[in-house]
This record gives structure tokens, C-alpha cells and sequence, in this order.
């Protein structure tokens, strides 16, 4: 039986308003600063056979990932071992995999409808501290995961609606600030409660079998609309290479390439030839690669085609195995989500450039993570926070200054919230003027900050774009390379590596200048 | 009393005006003159003369308008500067380094309202504490002064880092700059909002500087136009936060007044819910291009800090209220396979096809014409002319495109989509919050509200309904109840324990004064002011703050908070260090109240001339038989089973099947579920 239009139109906004609503629910109930005022987290809803249904994220770093998650836990456990409120939590990026990094926790929740399994919600949050080697679980130059914090594969942490306190108090006893995890474990498992409750209403509305036929159609509708945009790609293939500063340890850059081929009704995105994983943390997780080409061909396509399995059905992705961008257990990979997944996606970029006029000139590349800590005096603490930077121009307009681009969108920490809390003084926060590329239109300007210790201090960088700048398109220039640096309290200058962990004393003044966008054609 | 409320609406100027004790209201609406607003008041004023009302002996007159919204969202404010802390010119650029964009090669995020040449940073700097670490250099403002008056800037924000502790610098730059350039308009961070978060803080500031000038013209023609008709006592203006105040103080602070065009309505349903005695409703006003929807709980309007106009986050204590693209205006199209209706809109020009002004797309307007639901003649008390021919054209080029069988098929499933739309607003203000939406009251205005309000509460569950006497301008008479009130707010950061208690009070002593002082000025006395203090808590560590009141015992306040937390986030951690972030004082005046003139009582069955026809309406797939009513010849105590429909001049009420509606002695309808 088909479902009307009109009826069609009304559930897919209902399941797009569940899936939202599980993200009001979330962040109203985190604890912390994380989920609340950074929206780092998404919220989807699955049909059982584990095909995505609807999702809210705010970041798209989670797009593909989400349902790389479900296809992990399908894979592990067997559909007639979930019960009704049952909740399975992991964020093993090994062994099997669907995380993405350690710090992203997700949950899943089987929803039943007249005692049948009938969709999945899950949620997905990162969690400001995993445990591992360093405050925030994210350290700048882990070799292996071990070091990265607690790896919890597929577990039950709810069965039949019973909370198991063994797993949770080991969970908690591997994590540095255990009130928070337990703020946001619940605040996940509200968010879920909400989106089972929503779905049954809807189930009862339309029927079970009306809603999930409805649910098909919807996923069809999206695969038409997908596809229609096919029919315009070129035949040709395309290629593009690009590269990592660093492998996360020594100096070395890391190739990824890729090859991009229209054949029929499909799109063959290849990363044959990316080099082999790497002994630093530079390594990706497969869902994070997924997530970057869904985002790459949402944005060439159409944002507003309904978010469900059909969307993507006419993608196929080839990675290598055990390669950078499928690393084998143990390769450390906390910066794979924050910054490989940038480069990824100037990649793909680049590749279809050569086809597409309007993909922008590249944009900053890097979500240039600082981490600021001391375990020293009397109150230890640690502070994260990453910098927006400039976006690469396009055909028609010039790149946008000082914001997050691609795979990003988390806000920064107010200043005053800042120093009121912790012993620093920023000396400045500002557009680093004229580093976006020069071109017909300009790439957008970076960001420069100066940070002044006003006690002793670790700092911690993750950052990209050091040595190889953001490029520019049809003759457009590059935009200008990120700097670290510190200026000493005795006036001396020191450049900083884009990966590094430096102890900094009261007087010295951190200063960062974030990458500019790469410009769009030849200025006469 | 004599009363007049003038509400300004994006389409629409609506007038109200009440005289209690000769027991009359008196109503009407004119185009809303866009490039000068008062033109538009004049005309609607010109029309009481022609009435034969005279306006010299109003008791109130209040006014809600949209000029600076409209020049916030049009970005026609007046030429402004900014002057930071030097190294942080860039603030309002910069926001939060979010884009507004998430799928977009071309990321974006509101336009700064300063631009970069206009934005001067100076030299000085204040350290978390409020101490001055680098004192301010009087030549650089020197300086700063040529700059300002080369490049002809109309008004100045001043906003530095830190200055809601100590605001010396920025009432030192501004005293400099205030004497060399009299003329020019000066904002100050620390007397706009002096709270912590620097670009709300900023970016707020802005704001007030941008539109202060062009508020400051508007309501000098505003009082020209209403002194012309001799009107003796000075008018009020209507704030965002629901208070109302004189003139003088709302150019003061014209920021306060970028939502006053939205508090209106929730107003006038706030005032429906206390008349009728019902602590748990949901207003929703449906207009031509939007829909407002807010929520009032346990007998209070919700009140947020967290609002935003166009992008650009307005921290002050605002009415929360949501609004959607959708109403009477709003466009039918197929997008992706699947029917969307709004946020496009028609406007009203060229306005739904049926106006026969040019539109061509299907409306939600059109759709209710198919349906039968509109009456033709009587749209707009019949001063606007529509036809259903062209409705039918529209929507049956939309029906085939859906592959239906009828255009009533295609009419009705237009309204099925726009109705889902508005409910999950109405979702978004109720059940998203965790309230049970089964526990509400609906009441429903503005012009397009009555027609959908059976349907609306079916979907949320809702088995209550009530109308407004006179739903199409119940915003302008929403005016008419509000209460003067200045809400002031400063920072305070501190941990919450004893020690923090005498600076509390001084603080507040600090924000009660100059509360009681704004009241003064609007011309009451001291011993009618009534001050509300409350503070803003939070767990050390976490990032956002509740709001509870103050109590001079700090644990009673810790509890409170503890109570406030567990309702809201579902856990409480009482043993945590708490800090109080914000302190905040409401000063009030109640203004005197009218009541509302009574109909005559009549009988359960409503009298013979009220049934004006029976005419064919499409509902739930069929043509029924529907009564037409008028409401002007309905009497208190009239009962009507549904289907029915009962017209008015400024509005069109449906009583779906298996409800029933009941007129209540003032004119208000209340509907109920059998």
C-alpha cells in the first residue's frame, strides 16, 4: 500500500521533529559544557534493519558516522537478544568498529512496536574526558589507542531497563570527572526515552506497517532526488592528492589521495593510493571517512533532501585496509575526527573542482585544537577550546573570515568566561588580516589570539596547515599558513611545531594566527 | 476608562479602543506604511474622527511598534562605531566563530552591524577582578573624536572588556566624546546590560546604538501625530520583556524594544487566561506571513534571556515567544517528492492567488476559500475583495501535480501540512519542555487563528479552546494590560556562601535605586512600585545558569536552586559548590484595569438573525453542511454544536465536529471537546 503524499509529507516532518527533539532533550539535561553550549553531539532514528531513518546533528563530522554505529552493533549482536529497554553503549573505533574517536560515546535504544522491533534511536555526545594519558582524552602525540583513554566496545549498559552498575562503575573509574559522565550517560539515555515515546505515538497514529512503509517511501524519495542530481556529473574521472603536515609524531607529511567516478546511477569515491597508517594519532576511523563524503555531496547536491539511508544508497566508498583512513587496532587516531577529517575533505574538494566551478578554493583545513593545562599549584585544571579560521573562496563570492568550516561548528569559550575562571589574559582575539589567498575573490582572513600565562602551564596543539597552505583554485593564490608561536617573557620569539606539547611559564604569551582560505582566480 | 492601543504588525496597523464605562470597542485596521510608520498611526487616528470618537480625554494610550525590528532585519539602522578594548575590534565579526550554514560551500553568519573601518580599539584594560591594569590614555580619544566626526557617525558603542565590574573607562570615553560631539547618540555596555559574555554584551550594545537614533525620530513624529489630536497624556510604549513605559525611557534603552511588536499577543492571551481563570495555556497567533506561539504556566508568561533577532543575540529579558513561517500567506509547493507548505509566503503583495494581485502560487488562504471555509463577501469586514476562481486554479494545477483526485482534496491537505507545521511549534513550547500539552488551553487569535483552532488542539491532544472576543486585533488590545516595568540585571560571579551577602545587597540597593528611578520618571510614585529580586545560580563548573528568587538565607536560595534543577535537567547535586552569576530587579507599577463590555444573556439556542446561511464546508474529507453565524448578533450564553461557522469582521471561527462552542458574557467563545 502506498502512503499519500500529504500523509507522506506529515510523517517525514514528525520523524525529522523526533529526531530533533531527542537533541532539545539531550542538551537541556547534559551537564556538560561539551553538549550544552558547544552542540557537540547528534541524535538519529534507525529502521531494524539498521538503515537510517532521520538524524539531527550539529556537527557534520557525525553524519556518516552515526550509522556506521548501528551497522556495528546489527554486526554484533543478534536481532531477538534485544528487549524493551535494553540500552547498548559503545565507542570502539576496533574490533568491530563505528566509533570515530574514544571521547564519542553513543547510545542505542531498540524501540518496540506491538512487541515488535521496530526502529532503533541512538545518540551520540562527546564526552569531555575518556580517561587515557591526559586530561580531555585527546593527547597531541599518542602512538596507540590504549593511550587515548577507556575503550568500551558493544556492552548493555541498560538491560530490560535495568541499569547495570557493574559496567557503569567501571566505566566510571576510568574517567577523570566522573559527576559530569554521569550527568550526560543520563541526559543520553533521556534523549532516547523521548524518541521511543515519540515514535510509538507516531506508530500509533499510522499504524506499525502504515509508518514503515511510509518510511521506505520516504528513503525512495530521497534516493530520486540523490540521483537526479546524477544525471548532470561529468563522465570523467577525477583525481586529487593532498597531505598531512604530519603524522602526529615526526615531521613526515601523509598523502591521501583519492579517485572520484560517475558510472551509471553511482558515484565511486577511492582513496587507493592514501599512505598506510601512521605510528601518530593522524589515523581516521572509517565512519569519520563516511561522514566526510556524505558532507562533501550533501552540500554539491541538495542540503535539503530528507537525511534517510537513500540518501547516500547510490554512494560506494573504497578504502584501504589498514591504511590511514582504515587503521588497524592499535593505531592512535584522537585526531583523526578533528583534523584528518578536514583534509579529506579538501581533497574530495580538489578532485571535484575540476568539474564543479562552484566548490570553493580551500578553506582553513585544521580545527586547530589547543589544550591548556596544569596539574601544578593549587588548583589543577584543564581548558580546551579549537579557533575558526578563514574559508576558501568561491566563483561568485569571497571566503568568509574567523569561523568554522566543513567538518565543524562548535562555539568558542566567551573571554570572560575564560579568565574569570582560569590564570590567563588574552591579550588579543582578532581577524589576522590579509592571510585569506588573493585572488578574483579572496579567501576569508584567519584568526590570530594571544594568550598571556599568568602561571605555569602545559599547552597542547593539534593543528594543521603549518606547512602545506589551503589552496586556491583557477589561478587563485593560497591562503597563508597557520603559525604557532610564543613570545618568551624576555621578548624571544620561538616558532612552534603544528603538533606540539610545550611548558609555558607566567609572562609568556601564546599566539596562534589560524590559516587563511585559498582564493578563486587570477587577479590582473 | 478610555483606552487605545496601537499596534503596528508587519502587514497591518491595528487601533483598539475601549471605553468601559459606555461599555463600546471600537476597532480597525489600516495598511501599516512601512517607510514612515506614523503616516500609517495617523490614518487609523483620522478614523476615530471620522467616528466621532474623541481621543482629548484618553485615559491610556499604548503603543506597540516595529521599527527597530524592521530596521534590525532590513539592517537599516543609522551609521554607528564601535569602540572596544584595543586587540578586540573584531568581536562582533568574529560571534562565536559558528557558521549559520551547516551545508553550505559558502559559510556564513549575520552581518556585523559595525563595519570594520568604524570599529576603533583604544588602549586600556581591566583584569577579571573589575581593576584597571592598564589605565585609559585621554589623547588616543582625542584621536578617536576627528575619526568620528570625519567619517560622520550618527551614534557610538562603547563596550569594553570587563566594565559590568567597573565601568570608569567606558563613562570616561564617553563623557569625553559626549562633550565634543553633543549631538552624536552614545551606547554603554555597562548601562545596557553590565553582564559577563562579552559578545552578547557587545553585540546588544550595538543593537541599541544602531536603532537609538532612528527610535529616538520615530517617536518624536509618533507624539507629533498624536498631540495633533490633542490626546493629553503621554502615550506608553510597549517593551519586549511585556512592561510598558514612557517615552523618555524607552529611548533610554531602545533595545528593550526590538520585540515589542511580539509581546502584544502573548499579552492579550495571557490577559484571555486570567479573565476566564485558566492557569495553563498555550497563545497562538496566526497571521499573514508568521505565526507567534508562547506558552503561559502555572498562571505566568514564560520570560527568556537567551532571545535573538535576526541572528543577533538580544541577553535581556524578553517574552519568549516562537515564531514560524507560516500563515494565511504561506506557499504550497512540492520539493522533493514531498509537499511543503511556508516559509515562503505571499505576503500581501502580491498576497494569496484569490487576492488577484499578481500571485500565482497556492496559499494556505486559497486552500481554506476551496473549502468553504472563507466567506468571499465578508473577508476583512469585505474591504478586500477575493475570488475563488482563481483559489481553484491554483490548487488544482496542485492537485494534479499530487496525483489526487479533487481540489478539495489538494485544499484540505495544503491545511493538514500547515496545521502540522504550526502544532509542532506549539509542541515546541509544550511537550518539548517536558509540559503535558493535555493539561493546556489553547487560545487562538489573530486573523487566521479561530479557523484552525479545533484542528490545532486535536493534534496536541487539547480539549479546550477559547477565542478572544475580538481575535484580529487581540495584540493591540494585549497593549492595553500590560504594566509599567524595568528590569535591570548586573554581574556578579561569586561563590555562593555568606560572605557574598553584604555585596549582594549592595548590588541589588544599586539596581533597586535606579529602578524605583525609571518608575518615577514615568511619572508614579515611590509607594506604588513593587520590586521583584532574583538571581541567576549555577553548579561551579557548569556553563548556564537558573533563574529563582532571592531570599536573604543562603540556603534557602541553594535549595531553591537544587528544586529548580531537578525539575529542569531531571537531577539535583545540592553538595556541589553553587555561584551566584547574576542578579536581576523587576521594578513594577500595576496600571489600572477595565473590563471588557458585557453582550446581553440570551438563550442556550443563539437568536434567530445570528444565522446568517448554511453553506457546504469541506472537513475530514467530505462536504457537511455547516450553520453560519455572526457573532455581533450571538448573545452570552449562546450554545453551538459543530460544524458551524461564526464570522466576524476581523476574523473566522470554525467549530469542528464533535466540539461545541459556548459565547461567554464578555464576548470571549469558549470551545470544547464532547
Amino acid at each position: 500500500m502506498k502512503t499519500d503524499l500529504i500523509n507522506l509529507s506529515i510523517i517525514q516532518k514528525a520523524l525529522e521533529n523526533i529526531a530533533e527533539e531527542m537533541g532539545v532533550v539531550l542538551r537541556r539535561a547534559s551537564f556538560s559544557a561539551n553538549c550544552k553550549e558547544r552542540l557537540d553531539f547528534s541524535c538519529a532514528i534507525f529502521n531494524s534493519s539498521g538503515e537510517l531513518v532521520a538524524q539531527a546533528e550539529h556537527i557534520p563530522v557525525h553524519l556518516g558516522a552515526m550509522f556506521s554505529t548501528m551497522e556495528t552493533v546489527l554486526a554484533h549482536y543478534r536481532i531477538d537478544d534485544f528487549k524493551p529497554g535494553d540500552i547498548v553503549i559503545l565507542n570502539s573505533p576496533y574490533n568491530p568498529t563505528g566509533g570515530t574517536h574514544l571521547p564519542d560515546i553513543s547510545f542505542i535504544l531498540p524501540v518496540f512496536i506491538n512487541k515488535k522491533l521496530s526502529f532503533f534511536v541512538t545518540n551520540r555526545a562527546h564526552h569531555s574526558d575518556v580517561g587515557g594519558s591526559t586530561p580531555g582524552s585527546m593527547p597531541g602525540t599518542s602512538t596507540e589507542i590504549y593511550q587515548e583513554g577507556l575503550i568500551i566496545p558493544p556492552v548493555r549498559l541498560y538491560s530490560n531497563g535495568i541499569e547495570n552498575r557493574e559496567i557503569l562503575s567501571l566505566i566510571l573509574a576510568n574517567v577523570r570527572v566522573k559527576e559530569e559522565r554521569l550527568g550526560d550517560f543520563r541526559a543520553q539515555r533521556a534523549a532516547l526515552l523521548r524518541g521511543d515515546e515519540r515514535l510509538k505515538e507516531l506508530a500509533l497514529e499510522y499504524g506499525r506497517e502504515v509508518l514503515l512503509e511510509s518510511i521506505n517511501q520516504l528513503m525512495e524519495l530521497s534516493e530520486q532526488s540523490f540521483s537526479e542530481h546524477l544525471q548532470k556529473f561529468p563522465k570523467e574521472e577525477l583525481n586529487y592528492t593532498d597531505f598531512l603536515d604530519s603524522n602526529g609524531v615526526t615531521d613526515s607529511p601523509v598523502k591521501i589521495q583519492v579517485e572520484i567516478k560517475f558510472i551509471g546511477n553511482k558515484i565511486i569515491v577511492s582513496f587507493e593510493g592514501t599512505d598506510k597508517q601512521q605510528i601518530g594519532n593522524v589515523n581516521c576511523p572509517k565512519s569519520v571517512v563516511y561522514s566526510c563524503v556524505y558532507y562533501v555531496f550533501r552540500v554539491l547536491t541538495d542540503p535539503s533532501i530528507m537525511t534517510n539511508a537513500g540518501l547516500f544508497r547510490n554512494i560506494s566508498i573504497e578504502i584501504p585496509k589498514g591504511s590511514l583512513l582504515d587503521p588497524k587496532t592499535p593505531a592512535a587516531v584522537s585526531s583523526g575526527n578533528v583534523e584528518t577529517s578536514q583534509r579529506i575533505v579538501d581533497v574530495l574538494l580538489g578532485a571535484l573542482a575540476q568539474a564543479f566551478p562552484e566548490i570553493p578554493a580551500a578553506s582553513q583545513g585544521t580545527m586547530n585544537n589547543i589544550s591548556l593545562g596544569s596539574t601544578r599549584g593549587t588548583q589543577p585544571f584543564t581548558y580546551y577550546e579549537t579557533l575558526g579560521g578563514g574559508t576558501g573562496a568561491g566563483k561568485s563570492y569571497n571566503g568568509t573570515s574567523a569561523i568554522h568550516s566543513h567538518m565543524t561548528n562548535t562555539l568558542n569559550t566567551p573571554i570572560e568566561a575564560f579568565e574569570l575562571i582560569y590564570p590567563f589574559r588574552v591579550i588579543k582575539y582578532a581577524i589576522r588580516k590579509n592571510s585569506g589567498g588573493h585572488g578574483v575573490n579572496r579567501g576569508g582572513d584567519g584568526i590570530v589570539k594571544e594568550i598571556e600565562c599568568l602561571g605555569d602551564t602545559t599547552v597542547s596543539i593539534q593543528s594543521e596547515r603549518r606547512i602545506f597552505s589551503p589552496y586556491g583554485l583557477y589561478k587563485g593564490q593560497s591562503g597563508k599558513s597557520g603559525v604557532n608561536s610564543v613570545r618568551k617573557k624576555n621578548g624571544e620569539l620561538l616558532t612552534l611545531p603544528g603538533r606540539t606539547i610545550v611548558e609555558l611559564s607566567s609572562g609568556d604569551i601564546l599566539i596562534i594566527k589560524t590559516p587563511g582560505g585559498g582564493g578563486y582566480g587570477r587577479k590582473e | 476608562m478610555k483606552c487605545l492601543g496601537i499596534d503596528i504588525g508587519g502587514t497591518f496597523t491595528d487601533f483598539i479602543y475601549i471605553d468601559s464605562e459606555k461599555g463600546t470597542v471600537t476597532l480597525h485596521k489600516v495598511s501599516t506604511t512601512t517607510l514612515n510608520q506614523s503616516i500609517g498611526t495617523n490614518q487609523g487616528i483620522e478614523l476615530f474622527k471620522e467616528k466621532s470618537i474623541p481621543l482629548h480625554d484618553l485615559d491610556v494610550l499604548v503603543h506597540g511598534t516595529t521599527v527597530a525590528t524592521n530596521a534590525i532585519l532590513e539592517c537599516k539602522g543609522v551609521k554607528s562605531s564601535l569602540i572596544t578594548t584595543e586587540g578586540f575590534e573584531d568581536l562582533i565579526e568574529i560571534g562565536r566563530q559558528n557558521r549559520s550554514n551547516l551545508y553550505s560551500f559558502y559559510p556564513t553568519r549575520v552581518t556585523p552591524l559595525v563595519q570594520r573601518k568604524y570599529r576603533f580599539g583604544i588602549p586600556e584594560r581591566l583584569d577579571a577582578n573589575g581593576e584597571i591594569i592598564l589605565p585609559l590614555d585621554p589623547s588616543v580619544v582625542d584621536v578617536l573624536i576627528e575619526k568620528i566626526r570625519d567619517f560622520q557617525i550618527e551614534s557610538v558603542a562603547i563596550s569594553f572588556l570587563f566594565s559590568f565590574f567597573n565601568p570608569k573607562h567606558e563613562m570616561d570615553v564617553a563623557q569625553t566624546i559626549g562633550k565634543a560631539l553633543p549631538d552624536i547618540h552614545i551606547s554603554l555596555s555597562s548601562w545596557v546590560l553590565p553582564v559577563f559574555r562579552e559578545y552578547d554584551r557587545t553585540s546588544v550594545t550595538v543593537l541599541d546604538a544602531y536603532i537609538a537614533p532612528l527610535m529616538k525620530n520615530y517617536f518624536n513624529s509618533f507624539l507629533e501625530v498624536i498631540r495633533n489630536h490633542q490626546v493629553r497624556n503621554p502615550p506608553l510604549i510597549l517593551l519586549s520583556s511585556g512592561g510598558v513605559t514612557q517615552i523618555k525611557n524607552a529611548t533610554q534603552k531602545s533595545v528593550e524594544t526590538v520585540l515589542s511588536g511580539l509581546a502584544g499577543g502573548v499579552l492579550g492571551g495571557y490577559y484571555s487566561s486570567q479573565l476566564l481563570q485558566i492557569d495553563n495555556v498555550l497563545t497562538l497567533d496566526i497571521g499573514g506571513t508568521s505565526t507567534d506561539v508562547a506558552s503561559i504556566v502555572n498562571g505566568s508568561i514564560e520570560i527568556t534571556s537567551e532571545n535573538e533577532i535576526s541572528g543577533y543575540p538580544i541577553p535581556i529579558p524578553t517574552i519568549a515567544v516562537q515564531t514560524i513561517g507560516a500563515g494565511g500567506g504561506s506557499i504550497a509547493k512540492l520539493n522533493h517528492g514531498i509537499l511543503q507548505v511556508g516559509p515562503n509566503s505571499a505576503g500581501a503583495d502580491p498576497g494569496p492567488a484569490c487576492y488577484e494581485k499578481g500571485g500565482i502560487d497556492p496559499t494556505v488562504t486559497d486552500a481554506n476559500l476551496v473549502r468553504g471555509l472563507i466567506n468571499p463577501d465578508y473577508f476583512c469586514d469585505g474591504r478586500i475583495k477575493i475570488n475563488l476562481t482563481k483559489s481553484e486554479e491554483v490548487i488544482t494545477t496542485l492537485s494534479n501535480d499530487l496525483k489526487l483526485k479533487s481540489v478539495e482534496e489538494a485544499a484540505e491537505g495544503v491545511i493538514e501540512i500547515f496545521e502540522n507545521n504550526v502544532a509542532l511549534a506549539l509542541r515546541k513550547v509544550s511537550t518539548e519542555k517536558g509540559l503535558d500539552s493535555r493539561n493546556f488551553t489553547l487560545c487562538c487569535f489573530g486573523g487566521g487563528g479561530p479557523l484552525h483552532a479545533c484542528a490545532l488542539a486535536q493534534r496536541l491532544s487539547i480539549k479546550q479552546v477559547i477565542i478572544p472576543p475580538h481575535p484580529g486585533v487581540w495584540s493591540a488590545f494585549g497593549l492595553l494590560t500590560a504594566d509599567i516595568k524595568h528590569d535591570l540585571t548586573k554581574s556578579i560571579i561569586k561563590p555562593l556562601n555568606y560572605s557574598v551577602l553584604p555585596y549582594l545587597e549592595t548590588s541589588f540597593n544599586e539596581l533597586v535605586h535606579k529602578g524605583i528611578k525609571l518608575c518615577i520618571d514615568d511619572g508614579f510614585d515611590e509607594k506604588e512600585i513593587i520590586i521583584i529580586k532574583e538571581v541567576d545560580i549555577r553548579l561551579v563548573g557548569q556553563s548556564y545558569e537558573l533563574t529563582v528568587s532571592y531570599q536573604d538565607e543562603i540556603e534557602e536560595m541553594s535549595k531553591s536552586f537544587d528544586s529548580v534543577h531537578e525539575k529542569a535537567y531531571g537531577y539535583s547535586s545540592p553538595n556541589a559548590p553553587h555561584e551566584v552569576i547574576n542578579i536581576r530587579v523587576s521594578a513594577v507599577v500595576k496600571l489600572p484595569k477595565f473590563s471588557l463590555p458585557k453582550l446581553p444573556l440570551g438563550e442556550d439556542i443563539p437568536p434567530p438573525e445570528s444565522l446568517m446561511e448554511e453553506r457546504s464546508i469541506y472537513l475530514n474529507g467530505k462536504w457537511e453542511k455547516a450553520a453560519i453565524y455572526k457573532k455581533d448578533l450571538l448573545r452570552s450564553g449562546n450554545k453551538i454544536l459543530g460544524p458551524s461557522i461564526i464570522e466576524q469582521a476581523d476574523s473566522t471561527v470554525l467549530v469542528d465536529k464533535d466540539w461545541f462552542v459556548e459565547v461567554l458574557e464578555d464576548g470571549h467563545l469558549i470551545m470544547k471537546k464532547f
